[in-house]
């Protein structure tokens, strides 16, 4: 029995955590606040536009209705934790052109591209697959290092992401980076220390 | 073993074909037709099959063939038909993009804390906006090194934003402007706006432009002359490069002939470049002119090495 708030369908995200009340004692309450955190945050709006301000005006009736903002349905396939699809995923829908026609089903696919990053605390060229929207995020963010280990969870919403936020994080705790060349090393150990975590937390 | 042998037997019975040798033309796709007579009447008897696993490519009589050709024809028309069909309902044709969609028919009120109820209606989306289709601005980045056409090292230059992503950042020729990125280059770039003669992009691409030139320097082969800087710079506008005299330099010795000789001209004070030259003959009498021969051509000659 999953003892976490479960995602709704229309805020499903790539991943969700469960564990039963048996094993709930043996994690660690840092680990479950992330967990719960991850669970309960709102996604980001990336295919609708949510709708500004608590109420609006009817533009047929012209009274006052209130704003309760429904997200759409975002399919996040397996693949989506394989790549960094920066929160864009598939719309299953239905398209109806005119009153008269039937309405037919839909699917609005993600743009997917497979780029070359590259990760200066892991000192690697990674080839992933990405969509344009995070390309803007990493330039938005200054880097891939700092995309990765800047962006929310919820809002990186792929596995890939999180192993490689656990190797960056990891590498910088544990001074592993650039093991030759000392003024670099300390270069990336200051660019990037305002993100690093007790080793604690790892565990 | 007869290729006859290899077809399935619903088909042998009635399909009459004309079977070659095996070293058979390079097609690898065929068709086979069940009953001609059945042709006129409908066009769903034609059969694709990989020579491989069925039988070998037929050559078909000339009657034959030419109900052959109006069968498959029909039969591709009708193929054709039906993919289309199947594509507009089933709307295979996908748009790949960050696309902004919206409901057409919007969901109805429901109480806080409690979830909204979805009907099949408020699944029906019409789109807003795609976002891929716009243009992307421009990023201002720092540049690490010397790129022609672009900057010189320690500039902030605002570049299309796939040149940075495609060419510049993987490269290394271009980083983010961060402080710390500027802090790093700070000494550079104090030295690129104390230097008043420093070398732009354009200067450095003139220069590389110029060492790849071979002038033509016409002179008079009816009076006497010695070359100077006017000659040169005369040779110059001819080429359609303009120079001021102060920055030509000639060569140490008199030249009094026609010959090949080497210029050098100071861009921005800061860098000489070596042109080279062939000086020949011009007469009054225009019969008389000859152009020397094998001329290097004008520009983008190999550059002299200094």
């Amino acid at each position: 029995m999953s003892h976490l708030p479960r995602f709704s369908k229309l805020k499903s995200a790539a991943y969700s955590y469960v564990w039963s009340r048996d094993v709930e004692h043996l994690l660690p309450q840092h680990y479950k606040d992330r967990c719960i955190k991850f669970m309960t945050r709102e996604p980001p709006a990336v295919h609708w536009q949510p709708i500004s301000g608590r109420w609006k005006i009817d533009p047929k009736s012209g009274q006052r209705i209130p704003v309760q903002n429904v997200p759409i349905r975002v399919i996040y396939p397996e693949e989506s934790n394989k790549g960094l699809w920066g929160g864009e995923g598939i719309i299953q829908g239905l398209l109806k052109k005119k009153p008269q026609t039937r309405r037919l089903p839909k699917l609005w696919m993600p743009y997917l591209q497979k780029r070359a990053l590259y990760s200066e605390i892991l000192d690697k060229w990674f080839a992933i697959t990405v969509t344009l929207r995070t390309l803007d995020q990493i330039d938005e963010a200054n880097g891939f290092d700092h995309y990765i280990l800047k962006t929310d969870e919820r809002d990186l919403n792929s596995k890939l992401a999180m192993d490689m936020k656990r190797e960056m994080l990891l590498t910088l705790v544990r001074g592993t980076m650039y093991s030759d060349d000392t003024d670099k090393k300390q270069k990336i150990h200051n660019r990037y220390k305002e993100y690093m975590i007790p080793v604690s937390m790892f565990r | 073993m007869t290729p006859h042998a290899q077809i399935p037997a619903a088909f042998s019975s009635r399909t009459r074909l004309f079977c070659q040798s095996k070293n058979a033309p390079f097609c690898t796709w065929r068709l086979i037709i069940n009953g001609f007579n059945n042709l006129r009447r409908s066009s769903s008897n034609c059969y694709f099959y990989h020579y491989k696993r069925r039988f070998y490519p037929v050559q078909l009589k000339p009657q034959t063939m030419q109900s052959a050709l109006i069968a498959s024809r029909r039969a591709s028309a009708s193929l054709l038909e039906a993919a289309s069909a199947c594509v507009s309902c089933l709307h295979l044709t996908q748009t790949r993009n960050t696309v902004i969609v919206e409901r057409k028919y919007p969901v109805n009120l429901h109480n806080k804390g409690s979830h909204p109820r979805l009907k099949a209606k408020n699944y029906i989306y019409k789109v807003v906006d795609y976002k891929n289709s716009r243009p992307v601005p421009n990023i201002d980045c720092l540049l690490t090194d010397y790129v022609e056409g672009i900057g010189v090292a320690g500039e902030i230059v605002n570049v299309k934003r796939r040149l940075f992503r495609n060419r510049l950042y993987p490269a290394g020729l271009a980083v983010y402007p961060t402080e710390e990125a500027l802090e790093d280059m700070a000494e550079i770039r104090e030295a690129m706006k104390a230097e008043d003669n420093r070398l732009s992009q354009y200067a450095k691409m003139t220069v590389r432009q110029l060492a790849g030139l071979h002038m033509r320097i016409p002179m008079s082969g009816d009076n006497l002359w010695v070359l100077n800087k006017t000659h040169i710079r005369v040779a110059l506008r001819k080429m359609g490069v303009e120079v001021k005299e102060d920055c030509i330099t000639l060569p140490t010795e008199p030249v009094t002939e026609p010959q090949e000789v080497e210029i050098g001209l100071s861009i921005n004070n800061a860098v000489d470049v070596k042109v080279r030259g062939t000086i020949y003959h011009i007469f009054k009498d225009r019969s008389r002119n000859v152009l020397p021969e094998n001329l290097p051509k004008v520009w983008k000659n190999p550059p002299v090495d200094n």
